[in-house]
């Protein structure tokens, strides 16, 4: 499943590009790409704050276990940010 | 015996074979005694007929007469129509011969044939169609025959001939009335079934059972240039459907442009034929036969290979069995396309309607709530708990904006109260904030209203298109033009990104939605990308009303 979204690594320019969640790993893509595997996620947190926000949206902050943080804005519509982090969640913990 | 008694015994003999034609159901038993008749009046030992078969390749029958079950038995395989025998069917002449091992086109007997010299064939013609020959061998006493010998056997073939054009009508008509029936049943069949896939199968299937065919198909048109199998009955089908094929490289559709039905008895041996998947379901012969409803073809049946001995091939009968097939079963698949575009376009709809309600809903009721919070925040801002209240208006104007998007989002009204083109501007100026893209628009369509769902189509298009930018693309500038074309309203949408290959994608990444969704508006869309590297073009188009 992939979203179009506008992201940002530890608090830096926003791009803009899609969210993969692929097999074992999430995907963020733009015109330049990280990948981040589910086992190395710390935390997964809706944000809605203002002064973080990108594109004027709440953001899904995504902390791995080495200290990075990722904010990643859906740009697919009403509704998709939560469905984001619940895609996320049951990747990370499939039942 | 004197001249005049043979004439007479002659002529009686002709006349019990006359009244044994009229008497006798059974052509195999008119045939027979033709055979005996003629070897008796000729004095010949031996006689045969053969009957060729409606292809005009081959003998379907072979009556004899001088020859025992055990010397048959010996003999082995009848004929097959080669030697005399088939140059007698391939030139349908009288044939007499004082020694049939003289002739160049003679190619002996097989082990244990009874010897042969003297000869006299004679096709069996009626209207200048051949229906076989009669043959005749060893006259008495070794003479050869006459032609009084020949003009006889000429008249009892002439007889043979009538007989096998009456069973073969009979046969015929039987046969016809048959499917009559069978085509009515499934007509019924048919029009009580508007699901698109069951009534895809139940015509496959009836056809199949219909036409005695190992394998039918039947192939709908999928984009602009491709043919889609979308259901297949038969051997070798469990892979076919899903399955595309280019218009322009197939038989079908070939067929789809001639707007006419087509029999080929050699697959491999036709150019026009896709052979990718004839060999797929190895296919030998077929016929294309095309689904024409409200003058507009709307696919193609495709039946390969007649069940049967080897070499069974299609009939022109079969043809038009299949066109008359066909014709029936375009008007049920046409109607039940209409139900599923009506269900459809009422799904979009109610889903539209049900966005306008929640965006409205969101704006003048949520919207206005926050609002009134808000203001009632202001005064208590300067009291003992300034800064909780402060926290609190924060989370109160996040939300109020969180509305509003989210309202825009669903449904923006500037798309009901003022049009397609403010709409666009305000979602293109918003889009090129958000993502950073260089986001162009430009319309040349005025100020000129479309029908609301020609607007919200194209909006939506527009809304699509873009996430797909973003999601797929890498580009950095986008252009968005609304315009005029002809007798269409037109939207292009161009990104400088990385492109895809439309044949490989095929209709992923959304495409399907938006060709579903402007096809309930006698709309299309084209994509022109190559994948490499030099963007992608989204051109939709919809019929100006």
């Amino acid at each position: 499943m992939t979203y179009a979204v506008v992201w940002s690594e530890n608090g830096g320019a926003p791009r803009t590009g899609s969210i993969e969640l692929a097999i074992g790993s999430l995907r963020l893509a733009g015109h330049s790409g990280r990948e981040l595997a589910y086992d190395d996620v710390a935390e997964v947190s809706i944000d809605r704050r203002r002064a973080l926000r990108l594109a004027g949206r709440p953001t899904l902050v995504i902390e791995s276990r080495t200290g990075e943080s990722f904010r990643v804005a859906s740009l697919d519509g009403a509704g998709t940010l939560h469905e984001l982090a619940e895609r996320l969640q049951s990747a990370r913990h499939p039942t | 015996m004197d001249v005049a008694a043979t004439g007479e015994s002659r002529l009686r003999a002709l006349f019990e074979a006359g009244v044994a034609i009229s008497s006798e159901l059974s052509l195999d038993a008119v045939l027979q005694r033709l055979v005996e008749v003629a070897a008796e009046l000729t004095g010949a030992r031996y006689a045969a007929l053969g009957v060729i078969d409606p292809s005009g390749s081959e003998l379907e029958r072979f009556l004899t007469h001088g020859i025992d079950a055990l010397t048959h038995a010996a003999i082995g395989a009848l004929p097959r129509g080669r030697g005399i025998l088939g140059a007698l069917i391939h030139d349908a002449k009288p044939l007499r011969l004082h020694d049939l091992s003289d002739d160049p086109r003679s190619v002996g007997f097989p082990p244990h044939h009874p010897p042969m010299r003297t000869f006299l064939g004679v096709p069996i013609l009626l209207r200048g169609v051949a229906y076989g020959n009669l043959y005749l061998t060893e006259k008495n006493l070794g003479e050869d025959f006459t032609p009084e010998d020949e003009e006889l056997v000429s008249l009892l073939a002439s007889q043979a001939a009538v007989a096998i054009e009456n069973a073969r009508l009979y046969e015929a008509s039987t046969r016809w009335s048959r499917q009559l029936q069978s085509l009515n049943e499934i007509g019924n069949a048919l029009a009580t079934e508007t699901d698109l896939e069951r009534l895809l199968n139940l015509i496959v299937g009836h056809l199949r059972e219909l036409l005695g065919a190992r394998f039918v198909a039947v192939a709908l048109p999928a984009g602009e240039d491709e043919l889609r199998f979308a259901a297949a009955a038969g051997e070798g089908t469990d892979d076919l459907v899903g399955v595309t094929m280019p218009h322009a490289a197939s038989k079908s559709g070939g067929v789809i442009e001639r707007r006419r039905s087509e029999r080929v008895d050699s697959v491999i041996d036709d150019p026009e034929v896709n052979q990718g998947v004839a060999r797929r379901i190895a296919a030998r012969t077929g016929l294309y036969v095309p689904l024409v409803a409200h003058d507009r073809v709307i696919g193609v049946l495709e039946v390969h290979d007649k069940e049967g001995p080897a070499g069974a091939r299609f009939t022109d009968d079969d043809l038009r069995l299949a066109e008359t097939f066909a014709s029936r079963a375009a008007v049920a698949v046409d109607l039940s396309q209409r139900v599923a575009r009506d269900a459809l376009r009422r799904v979009v709809a109610a889903q539209e309607l049900e966005r306008r309600r929640l965006a409205r809903e969101l704006h003048d009721e949520t919207g206005q709530a926050l609002t009134s919070i808000l203001l009632g925040l202001k005064p208590l801002e300067s009291g003992t708990a300034s800064e909780a209240v402060a926290e609190l208006r924060e989370l109160v104007v996040t939300a109020l904006q969180d509305v509003r998007r989210l309202a825009v989002e669903l449904r923006p009204t500037v798309l009901d109260d003022f049009g397609l083109v403010p709409a666009l501007e305000r979602l293109i100026e918003s889009f090129g904030e958000q993502t950073g893209l260089n986001v162009t628009f430009q319309s040349t369509i005025g100020e000129e209203r479309l029908p609301s769902e020609v607007e919200t189509a194209l909006f939506r298009l527009v809304q699509e298109s873009l996430t797909n930018v973003v999601k797929h693309s890498h580009a950095s500038t986008v252009s968005v033009v609304l315009t005029r074309k002809g007798d269409a309203v037109a939207v292009v949408v161009e990104d400088d990104g990385t492109g895809f290959d439309p044949g490989e994608t095929g209709d992923g990444v959304g495409l399907l939605g938006m060709r579903e969704r402007l096809a309930l508006l006698d709309g299309r869309l084209d994509i022109e990308s190559t994948g490499a590297g030099t963007g992608t073009t989204l051109i939709a188009e919809v019929p100006w009303p």
